[in-house]
C-alpha cells in the first residue's frame, strides 16, 4: 500500500510539473485552448512561496480558494477573469481588471465615463479591483462593506481623515456598522465618480439637493450646505466650526480650572483643619 | 420671630427640627433629571468614543448604534419632559403669587446676584484661612452655578440635539452649517456636563467634608435645622424671621442613602472611563496640533 501511496505521489507531482510543458505543447495548437481548473491554480498560489520565492514579488499573487469561495465570486473558476496559464508565466499584462465587464457591463460603461476611469494612466488610477478588491470581492449590502468602501475611497482622498467622513453623524454610522445610511458611493454615484466642478456630476452645485433627497425626501435647500467632509482631526478646517470647537473648548477649560482650583482649596482647608467642618465640633 | 425655641438635643431622639428645602415636585422633577441624565450618558458616551473598549459591552447591552439611538431619544424626551416640569412649577408660582418677583432677586434666591462675587472672594479667602465662612443664604454660589449650568445645558444640548435629530426641518429654518455645528456644540457640551455633573456637581452636593459621604435632602426634601445654621446661615436667620413653618422630621431613610450612594459610584464610575478616554483623545489632539 505504502508503494501505492509513493507512487501516486510521485505522479501528482510529475504531473504538477509536466503542466505548463503541457500548456506550452498547447499553445501551439489554437484549437485546443488549455482550461485548467482553478485547483490548478492554487497548487502553486496557495504557497507563501509563491511571493517570496516567485520572479514578480507581490502579495496579491497569494490566493486560496478558500478567500474566494469566501467572496461572492465563490462560484467562478481562476480562469473566468485570468487568462490561463501560457508558459510558465502568466501574461505580464493580464486581463483581469478589464475582465469585469464581461458580467458587469453597467458598471463598466458607468466606470469608462467617470473620473476614475478617465484618469490618466500615468498617475494613479483605481480600477476595479482598487476597490472591490480582488480575491475577496463582497456583496454591496454585506455588513461592513460601506465601511470597507470608505476606508478604500480615503486610501486615496487622504483630506477625508483616517475616518471616512470625519466627524459626521453619516460616517460615525457607518463605522459602528449601519449599512443603510449613506457612504462616499451613494452620493458620488458608484463607479461614476464625477467630480463636483462637472455639471453632470450627482454632487454639482445643481444635483446637490436632488441627491440628498434620495433619502431625506423633505430635504429643503438649504440642506445641501450641510458640510459632509468635516476632519476628523482635532479643529475643522471651516472657520465657524472651528469657532464653535474652540469656543466649547474654552468654556470646558474654563470651568474645570475654576472648581478644579476650589475643590483643590477646599481638600486643603479640611486637611488643615482635621475634617471638621464650620461650626461643627464634633464630626457627625 | 419664630416661637420655636426648641434645641434639637431636645427633641424626639428619633426626630430633629427641619425645614423644607425641595418640595415633592422639585424632587420629582430631579430625580427625572438624573435619570435621564444617566440614560443619555450611557447611550450616548459610545456614540461619542464608538471604538473605546468600553463601549463595547454597552453597544451590545442596547443592540448596537440603532438600539443606543433610539434609547438616547427616549431618554432624551425625558430630559425635556423634566425641563416642562420645572417651567410649569415656575408658571404656576408666579400665577398663584407664591413666587414673589422681589423674592427673584432676593438673598434666598436660586439666580445668581451681585453678593454672589463677594462670596465667591470670600469662600476662596475662608479657605485659604484668611476670612469667615460667607453668610450664604439658601443657595450657595455653587449650587447657583449648578442650576444655571442645567439650564445652560438643556438649551445648548437640547437644542443642537433636536437640529441633528430633525435636520431637514431644521435647514428649511437655519444655514446648513448650524447642522454641522449642532454635532460639535452637543459633544462637548456633552462630555462637559457629564463631567461636571459627576465631579463638581457630586463633590460640592455629597462628598463634601461637611456632608460627606452623601447629602441625601435632594431624595428626603427636608434639611435638619442645625445643618441649615451651619450651611446656610443667611438663611437660617430669615429662616427664623419669617416664621416659615419648621417640621418635625426623621433620620434620612437607609434607603435614601444607600440610593444616594449608588448613583455617586455608577456616575463617577462612568465619569472615570469616559474621561480616560476623553483626556486620551485630547492629548492625541494635542499631539496632532503641535506636531503639524
Amino acid at each position: 500500500m505504502r508503494r501505492l501511496g509513493s507512487l501516486a505521489a510521485v505522479l501528482v507531482l510529475v504531473g504538477a510539473l509536466a503542466m505548463p510543458v503541457a500548456a506550452l505543447a498547447q499553445e501551439v495548437d489554437p484549437s485546443t485552448p488549455p482550461v485548467p481548473t482553478s485547483g490548478e491554480c492554487v497548487v502553486c498560489h496557495a504557497l507563501p512561496a509563491v511571493v517570496t520565492e516567485g520572479l514578480v514579488p507581490n502579495p496579491d499573487l497569494l490566493v486560496t480558494r478558500e478567500q474566494v469561495d469566501a467572496s461572492v465570486h465563490g462560484e467562478l473558476a481562476c480562469t473566468d477573469c485570468h487568462s490561463p496559464l501560457t508558459g510558465t508565466l502568466h501574461p505580464a499584462n493580464d486581463r483581469a481588471p478589464t475582465s469585469c465587464e464581461g458580467c458587469h457591463e453597467d458598471a463598466a460603461t458607468q466606470y469608462a465615463a467617470g473620473a476614475h476611469g478617465q484618469a490618466s494612466e500615468a498617475g494613479p488610477r483605481p480600477t476595479c479591483t482598487t476597490c472591490h478588491t480582488a480575491h475577496d470581492v463582497v456583496a454591496v449590502d454585506a455588513p461592513g462593506f460601506d465601511e470597507q468602501v470608505a476606508l478604500r475611497c480615503a486610501a486615496c482622498h487622504s483630506a477625508m481623515g483616517d475616518r471616512p467622513f470625519g466627524s459626521n453623524p453619516l460616517g460615525l454610522e457607518t463605522h459602528l456598522g449601519r449599512i443603510d445610511v449613506a457612504t462616499c458611493d451613494d452620493c458620488h454615484e458608484p463607479h461614476k465618480v464625477l467630480p463636483p466642478s462637472d455639471p453632470k456630476s450627482s454632487v454639482s452645485s445643481q444635483n446637490k439637493l436632488a441627491t440628498c433627497q434620495h433619502c431625506h425626501d423633505d430635504a429643503p435647500p438649504n440642506f445641501k450646505d450641510i458640510e459632509i467632509h468635516v476632519a476628523s482631526g482635532p479643529l475643522p478646517d471651516d472657520f465657524k466650526l472651528r469657532l464653535a470647537t474652540l469656543w466649547m473648548l474654552a468654556i470646558l477649560i474654563f470651568t474645570f480650572a475654576f472648581f478644579g482650583w476650589l475643590t483643590i482649596l477646599g481638600i486643603r482647608h479640611e486637611w488643615r483643619h482635621g475634617g471638621r467642618g464650620p461650626g461643627r465640633e464634633t464630626p457627625r | 420671630m419664630s416661637t420655636i425655641t426648641a434645641e434639637p438635643e431636645e427633641a424626639d431622639a428619633d426626630l430633629e427640627l427641619s425645614v423644607n428645602r425641595f418640595s415633592m415636585w422639585a424632587r420629582a422633577t430631579h430625580a427625572l433629571l438624573a435619570l435621564s441624565v444617566f440614560g443619555l450618558v450611557l447611550t450616548g458616551m459610545p456614540l461619542r468614543y464608538p471604538d473605546a473598549w468600553w463601549s463595547q459591552p454597552l453597544f451590545w447591552f442596547w443592540q448596537d448604534q440603532p438600539g443606543a439611538a433610539a434609547v438616547h431619544k427616549v431618554c432624551a424626551v425625558l430630559f425635556f419632559a423634566s425641563g416642562g416640569m420645572h417651567l410649569a412649577a415656575l408658571l404656576v408660582g408666579f400665577f398663584s403669587g407664591r413666587i414673589k418677583i422681589r423674592s427673584i432677586f432676593g438673598p434666598d434666591s436660586i439666580l445668581p446676584n451681585p453678593t454672589d462675587v463677594r462670596d465667591i472672594r470670600q469662600h476662596i479667602a475662608y479657605l485659604k484661612d484668611k476670612g469667615p465662612r460667607p453668610d450664604y443664604g439658601r443657595f450657595a454660589f455653587w449650587e447657583k452655578f449648578d442650576y444655571l449650568a442645567e439650564i445652560w445645558g438643556l438649551l445648548v444640548i437640547g437644542l443642537s440635539g433636536m437640529i441633528m435629530w430633525f435636520p431637514a426641518r431644521s435647514a428649511t429654518l437655519l444655514p446648513g452649517w448650524i447642522v454641522n455645528a449642532a454635532l460639535i456644540f452637543h459633544g462637548y457640551e456633552a462630555v462637559l456636563a457629564m463631567a461636571f455633573l459627576f465631579t463638581v456637581h457630586f463633590f460640592n452636593t455629597h462628598l463634601r467634608p461637611e456632608v460627606f459621604p452623601v447629602d441625601p435632602v435632594i431624595f428626603t426634601g427636608d434639611i435638619p435645622l442645625h445643618e441649615v445654621q451651619e450651611r446656610y446661615p443667611g438663611w437660617y436667620r430669615r429662616l427664623l424671621e419669617s416664621g416659615q413653618p419648621l417640621t418635625m422630621s426623621g433620620q434620612p431613610s437607609f434607603l435614601a442613602y444607600l440610593l444616594t450612594a449608588f448613583y455617586l459610584v455608577i456616575g463617577i464610575g462612568i465619569m472615570l472611563l469616559v474621561m480616560v478616554t476623553a483626556v486620551f483623545e485630547a492629548a492625541s489632539f494635542l499631539i496632532d496640533i503641535l506636531g503639524g
